[in-house]
């Protein structure tokens, strides 16, 4: 290949011939931004970000797309260069949910939000999950972009929660293509592409099939190169950035795929293909299992020895010498050992060694998953449990099946979720797996491919192959003390065993999702991993009950009805509820209790709206966890499972002067019923509403018509004034002789801000509170606020307490008091959306 | 045999010398790691054998213990007798909630202290709770067999409202729709039971038992609803108008208490009913199934000794932490059952006795991770009679926890009492009312349990039902109320003396 000597920002390059200018500046480490190019990716041009000036061509060439010649003078770094991709930039962002960018109190509002928050959909950075890692708001922040011409602009896509694993929010693309064109790289077709054309060009499946009508395979190539926060991972989304990197293998089947492993604190966040080819792409499995089931609820993380009326958690220790114990009693034909397929070579190798040497036996069969069913190999061992020969079993996983296990009369489990064999086991081990686990792994084609242990197991938990070491020491085994897993491996080599080479899985999995690997330790990994039932068609009857189940305390007879539910803007709804007794009672002020299903938490909603004519109590919901979720995903005409208020204190209504009302959020909605109250008794009322963005803006006109005058203010100054609610207050305030009253209800952040301003101006200042509850009734405490020196109880002293005298910081730190739980709670099945929901203008009204 | 007959000495004698029965438990290694329940209760051989302990008294000194005065040795005589479904009725004469009082009662201090047996030098009572128990579960599990429907009563045309569906509001439920009235129970969770439900934990009440018992008052046509919070969705006088003859609050107490110590308010500082009703009636042991998040924490410090502390610090073990009680007073001075004080030993709660937190310590993030705490000596006595505690100089040291469990009781929920302008209350926000009959301040409105004494049992706020029911009743049928006769009144001024006290 020929050398191409060029010059790039004054510095002598050179490149090979056929390489693009971008290329050539790469290599010799000169950062040209780029967003649609990828090293995976052949160039494409699309987001022009990669623009250059070279001398002697017109215009501003795309680097990525333009081949290297001899003798160009390349200028990546001109000010017309930067400015014209500050421009693109911007012409990106105003297509995209950016008005965090504009805003003026981002670098507050991150300190104390310290993570996304986690909403149903992105409708700003501070609401979306990719936060952390966003390739374009890191760009944003390089060019520095905090203003635009344009008003950014909100696409209104239908998110799609229906899929397995994966969310798409295409309101967040930027059309750079990368999802596209590596799904065409890497299986040769595309599931997902360019869908329509020009203005209303976006990334979708040919007829909005779902991609489980589709050839998708599940590989999550496409999530993994998505620059932005559109394409998204469901169970690791949450988890942040990662702070380590590793590779492995999945040893889930036979093929052993190569797998890129980010890692957050010791966890495994998520697990991807290596390298972006078709030759190395994975399943769905390894792709999206093995996080699911290191870190499922139902994982064991600790070992148990049976006492006289069941299992015990004990210590390791105890646990190897209760093992030691029961088994130095079966040594020779009396004893089975049943290890499974999906291993390193040195726990097989271990566990056959201590089957033959420490318990003298040569049974020693291995679990094989066979597509649908478990088959063990030899059967003679089977045969043998069955005629009585064998008496004691240890294995490590889910076997034998139970009509054998009432034969055995010892049983010793190492495995990492609980079974129905537990019940007739002396002694269970939680074992240290997959990713957890170092070792090697011969694979269907006959290579030895390594595993790091890259992943930290639970405390004190250990792979298969130190029990057996350390129960073979305790029997007394001299040849079981080894100090390192490359020593099992020396040994295995000297030995000079013959180790048979798996078959490879047909169809293969990374083909066809319908041959995923169905077990993992004789378990139905699509009874842990609950969205590969899907792909099962005997788990989907599980499934299929696990539904109505949840519907099921609706369908009784049963008041609380949802007579009327809209998503407003994005991520808010609107939700009306008949509840004849509340709406006749409650005050403007006065918050109800929800929970949709008998599983729900009790969660507190503002009252909104009410209409004692028609009995209807209106709460306006900001998705932003699992149960506003469960909230924002009711039907009309389902019916929640309880409902109760309206608690709290109402608000004082009486004449005051000039009172303020301030909204964002859901308190827009809130601030409605105080406004109208407080201009029935004769005050004059101005309201304030906050939004991100004019496309976050709702119910003006309701506002507008119970006020005397209503101040719009956006943070992106897309609408209205450009600013947060406090900045409204300061105009007022200039303005009004006198503010006598101020009502702030929206997020903590939003009103700690306002209370500053009117602490300043002594306006005397009642906020909503909204710490976490658990009864609402005054009964346990969770609410506790500090208001001054004294501590208040949200729920009866409250909601509205003195804003001036808030502990804004304490009330922060204790609605984060469950932050992982949080993410942990969120529930992991598809959502199919519900014909009702969409918006329209009439959110404005 | 009869209990009239009177019983030969060679046949007490044989009675006195067959030893209390032991009731098996489960092992207390495995027992702290699961929420099923401790004891596994009697069988029907040793149930048999305990019963045949009781030497049917003359003067049965057992019943006066009771609060509720259960026919104690009739009802053991049905159990000698192998009619095991008998002697639950026979309880159910007195008692609603059997199976839950077998659970729950401090019979130590009520009717085993009195049996005439456990008197005697060198012998123990009768095991009356355990029978008692024993009978309630057997009818429970044997309910296929056909119980005699009660007969329905004559509808009285009259309406009661009862506020609160705890054991109070759920005896005078029970009591009234025997006399044929209209019961309506409204109570403000999302389920049944009061303290029953969200406090005390599953492995010491199962609540499939509370679920039962309720289910069985709806089978006579008690009423519940659900989620209606009287003071806030109606008032009392808006009850009254709305065509109740006469209104029950049995609300309880379920204001927790905090110690007003510096850093309270720090994340992981929970009240135990906050800590005990996610475990128990949000069951956050089921999450991430229920939604409720469980508290994780490694090492949760309980402050307090009676039952509540108890049963916080053993659902800290059941919740995989280490689990240490800090409590003023001496061992002795524990208001906790000595049963469950020595359950929590067990199964390794550390007991700090004469230690008081002075102030909980916070990291960058707002979260607990130490308690500083101050030795204490016991001084003089204190109107309790028990001796006041008092902090050792320069004794204070600190212990690492990241949560903490204030366990130091409940006051009664203001609410009613602040949306009723003519109902009085006591200086303890209690609701003032005529101990004999259980009248309020208010006509027509009668009030029982922990929101008139104060946290105290759930036996004698079943005691306080049953007398309130009897005044209900002659209330709404003649208009008037008279107080018990004076053998009855005797028994009542008993009942008062024992509250319980709680810490
Ligand atoms: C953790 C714990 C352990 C205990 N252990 C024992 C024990 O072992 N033995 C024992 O004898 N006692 C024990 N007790 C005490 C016992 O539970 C109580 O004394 C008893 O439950 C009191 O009964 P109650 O009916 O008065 O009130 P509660 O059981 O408190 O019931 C009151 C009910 O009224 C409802 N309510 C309140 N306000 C309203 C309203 N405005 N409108 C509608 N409904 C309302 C509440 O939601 C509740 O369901 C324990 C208490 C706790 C907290
Ligand atoms: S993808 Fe998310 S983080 Fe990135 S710019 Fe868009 S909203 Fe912000
Ligand atoms: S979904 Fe992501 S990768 Fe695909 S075009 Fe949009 S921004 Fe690019
Ligand atoms: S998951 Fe893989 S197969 Fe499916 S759309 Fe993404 S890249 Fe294509
Ligand atoms: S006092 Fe004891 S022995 Fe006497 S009747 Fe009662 S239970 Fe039986
Ligand atoms: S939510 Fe329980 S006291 Fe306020």
């Amino acid at each position: 290949m020929s050398e191409i000597k060029l010059t790039i920002d004054g510095q002598e390059v050179t490149a090979n011939n056929g390489d693009t200018v971008l290329e050539a500046a790469q290599n010799s480490g000169i950062r040209i931004p780029t967003i649609c190019a990828h090293p995976a990716l052949e160039p494409y041009g699309a987001c022009r970000l990669c623009v250059v000036q070279i001398e002697g061509i017109r215009g501003n060439p795309t680097s990525c797309t333009t081949p290297v010649q001899n003798g160009m003078i390349v200028d990546t770094k001109s000010e017309d260069i930067v400015e014209l991709r500050r421009e693109i930039l911007k012409l990106m962002l105003s297509g995209h949910t950016s008005p965090c960018f504009a805003c003026s109190d981002r670098t507050l509002c991150e300190k104390y939000r310290p993570s996304p928050t986690k909403s149903g959909k992105a409708s700003r950075c501070t609401f979306c999950s990719f936060r952390d890692s966003c390739e374009l708001r890191k760009l944003a922040d390089e060019f520095e972009i905090n203003e635009f011409d344009l008003p950014v602009i909100y696409q209104n896509i239908e998110i799609e929660h229906n899929d397995p694993f994966m969310d798409r929010d295409y309101n967040l693309c930027i059309l750079c293509g990368r999802c596209s064109r590596i799904c065409k790289k890497i299986h040769g077709r595309g599931a997902i592409d360019f869908i329509n054309r020009g203005k209303n060009a976006r990334i979708g499946t040919s007829f909005h099939k779902k991609h489980t009508e589709t050839d998708c395979n599940f590989c999550g190539a496409c999530i993994d190169i998505c620059p932005t926060g559109s394409l998204s991972d469901r169970f690791a989304k949450w988890q942040g950035a990662p702070d380590k990197y590793d590779k492995s293998i999945c040893i889930l089947c036979s093929l052993g795929c190569s797998i890129d492993l980010k890692i957050k604190n010791g966890k495994m966040i998520e697990s991807g293909v290596v390298d972006f080819t078709p030759e190395n792409r994975i399943c769905a499995v390894g792709r999206f299992a093995i996080q699911q089931l290191l870190y499922n609820p139902l994982r064991l993380d600790f070992h148990q020895v049976r006492v006289e009326d069941g299992l015990i958690k004990d210590s390791y220790e105890n646990a190897i010498d209760k093992a030691a114990e029961e088994l130095i009693k079966y040594q020779g034909d009396q004893f089975a050992l049943i290890a499974h397929t999906a291993a390193t070579r040195e726990e097989i190798y271990l566990l056959g060694k201590f089957a033959k040497t420490v318990m003298k036996s040569d049974n020693f069969a291995i679990a094989k998953p066979d597509k649908d069913k478990i088959i063990i190999e030899p059967s003679s061992v089977l045969e043998k449990i069955k005629n009585g020969t064998v008496k004691a079993v240890f294995t490590t996983g889910n076997y034998p099946d139970s009509t054998l296990i009432e034969k055995l009369e010892t049983l010793i489990i190492a495995d990492m979720f609980p079974s129905e064999n537990e019940k007739s086991a002396k002694v269970v081990f939680a074992s240290a797996v997959l990713v957890e686990v170092e070792g090697t792994f011969l694979n269907a084609k006959g290579e030895i491919e390594s595993l790091s242990a890259a992943v930290t197991p639970p405390k004190n938990v250990y792979p298969d192959w130190k029990i057996v070491c350390d129960i073979a020491g305790k029997m007394g085994a001299s040849e079981f003390a080894y100090s390192s897993i490359v020593d099992i491996g020396k040994e295995i080599n000297q030995e000079g065993i013959q180790e048979e080479i798996p078959t490879a899985p047909v169809p293969s999995p990374i083909n066809d999702v319908n041959a995923l690997p169905k077990y993992y330790r004789g378990h139905k990994l699509a009874g842990v991993v609950s969205a590969l039932s899907i792909f099962s068609p005997e788990a989907q009857a599980v499934k299929a009950d696990i539904i109505p189940e949840e519907l099921k305390s609706t369908v009784e007879e049963k008041p609380f009805e949802i007579v009327e539910k809209k998503e407003i803007v994005p991520n808010t709804y609107m939700v009306s509820v008949y509840a004849p007794t509340i709406a006749e009672k409650c005050q403007p002020g006065q918050f109800v209790i929800a929970m949709v299903n008998e599983k729900s938490e009790r969660i507190p909603y503002t009252i909104s709206d009410f209409d004692r004519e028609k009995g209807t109590i209106t709460m306006i919901i900001l998705e932003v966890g699992r149960s506003s979720r469960e909230m924002a995903n009711t039907r009309i005409g389902q019916h929640l499972a309880h409902f109760v208020g309206p608690l709290g204190k109402p608000v004082e209504i009486k004449k005051y002067g000039t009172v303020l009302c301030a909204g964002g959020c859901y308190g827009v909605g809130a601030i409605l019923p105080i406004a109208r109250a407080m201009k029935e008794a004769g005050n004059k009322v101005i309201c304030i509403e906050e939004a991100s963005s004019h496309y976050l803006l709702h119910w003006e006109k309701r506002l507008a018509d119970n006020c005397d005058e209503l101040v719009i203010i956006t943070k992106d100054g897309s609408a209205g004034l450009k600013g947060g609610a406090q900045d409204a207050i300061t105009m007022l305030a200039k303005k009004e002789e006198k503010i006598d009253q101020a009502y702030i209800i929206g997020c903590t952040f939003m009103m700690m801000l306002c209370c500053e301003v009117t602490k300043k101006l002594e306006i005397p200042t009642q906020t909503a509170m909204n710490p976490i509850m658990l009864d609402g009734t005054g009964m346990c405490g969770a609410c506790r606020v500090s208001e001054g020196e004294k501590t208040k109880f949200a729920c009866v002293d409250g909601p509205f307490l003195d804003g001036l005298q808030i502990d804004w910081i304490e009330l922060m730190q204790r609605q984060a008091a469950f932050k992982i739980e949080e993410i942990e709670g969120l529930p992991q099945v598809p959502i199919e959306k519900s014909p009702e929901e969409h918006f329209c203008a009439c959110s404005h009204t | 045999m009869g209990k009239k007959e009177r019983m030969d000495k060679e046949e007490r004698k044989r009675r006195m010398n067959i030893p209390r029965q032991k009731m098996p438990e489960q092992d207390p290694r495995r027992r702290k790691y699961n929420s099923e329940e401790v004891p596994y209760g009697f069988s029907e051989e040793t149930a048999m054998q305990e019963a045949q302990r009781c030497i049917k008294c003359e003067k049965p000194l057992c019943i006066e213990g009771c609060p509720v005065n259960i026919n104690i040795p009739e009802f053991i005589d049905l159990i000698e007798q192998g009619k095991f479904i008998e002697a639950a009725w026979k309880l159910n004469e007195q008692n609603a909630l059997p199976a839950v009082t077998g659970r729950v009662c401090p019979q130590e201090t009520q009717c085993e202290i009195k049996c005439v047996l456990g008197k005697m030098k060198g012998k123990e009572p009768v095991a009356i709770g355990r029978l008692e128990r024993f009978a309630a579960d057997y009818e429970r599990r044997h309910k296929s067999i056909q119980t005699p429907a009660p007969e329905k009563p004559e509808p009285s045309g009259k309406k009661v409202a009862i506020i609160g569906a705890g054991p109070a509001g759920l005896t005078v439920a029970g009591d009234l729709i025997k006399l044929g009235h209209e019961i309506v129970i409204y109570e403000a969770l999302h389920e049944p039971g009061g303290v029953l439900v969200y406090g005390i934990p599953e492995f010491r009440l199962p609540k499939e038992i509370v679920k039962y018992e309720v289910s069985n008052l709806e089978k006579m046509g008690v009423k519940i609803i659900l989620d209606y919070v009287v003071g806030k969705s109606r008032s009392i006088d808006e009850l009254l108008n709305s065509g109740y003859d006469a209104v029950f609050i049995g609300t309880g107490a379920g204001l927790p208490m905090f110690m007003n110590i510096p850093g309270e308010n720090l994340v992981g500082v929970y009240s135990a009913n906050e800590y005990l009703t996610r475990a128990n009636l949000m069951k956050a042991y089921l999450f991430p199934t229920y939604a409720t998040a469980p508290i994780q924490s490694k090492k949760v410090i309980t402050v307090g000794g009676g039952n509540v502390a108890m049963d916080s610090a053993r659902t800290a073990l059941r919740l995989g932490a280490e689990s240490v009680i800090v409590y003023r007073r001496s061992r002795q001075e524990m208001p906790a059952r000595i049963e469950e004080i020595h359950h929590a030993e067990e199964e390794g709660v550390e007991m700090n006795i004469l230690t008081n937190p002075v102030r909980i310590f916070g990291d960058d993030h707002g979260r607990v991770c130490g308690v500083e705490c101050i030795r204490m000596e016991l001084g003089e006595p204190d109107d309790s009679g028990r001796r006041r505690p008092v902090p050792v100089k320069g004794s204070e040291f600190t212990i690492e926890c990241d949560t903490v469990v204030p366990s130091l009781g409940n006051k009664p929920n203001p609410l009613i009492a602040m949306t009723t302008p003519d109902l009085k209350t006591t200086r303890w926000g209690t609701l003032a009312c005529d101990e004999e009959t259980m009248e309020t301040s208010k006509k027509g409105v009668f009030a029982g349990g922990d929101i008139v004494t104060g946290a105290a049992t759930v036996i004698s706020a079943m005691g306080a039902g049953k007398i309130a029911a009897v005044s209900i009743h002659e209330y709404i049928t003649t208009g008037k109320v008279t107080k018990p006769k004076k053998e009855e009144k005797k028994q009542k001024k008993r009942r008062k003396k024992k509250k319980d006290k709680t810490e």
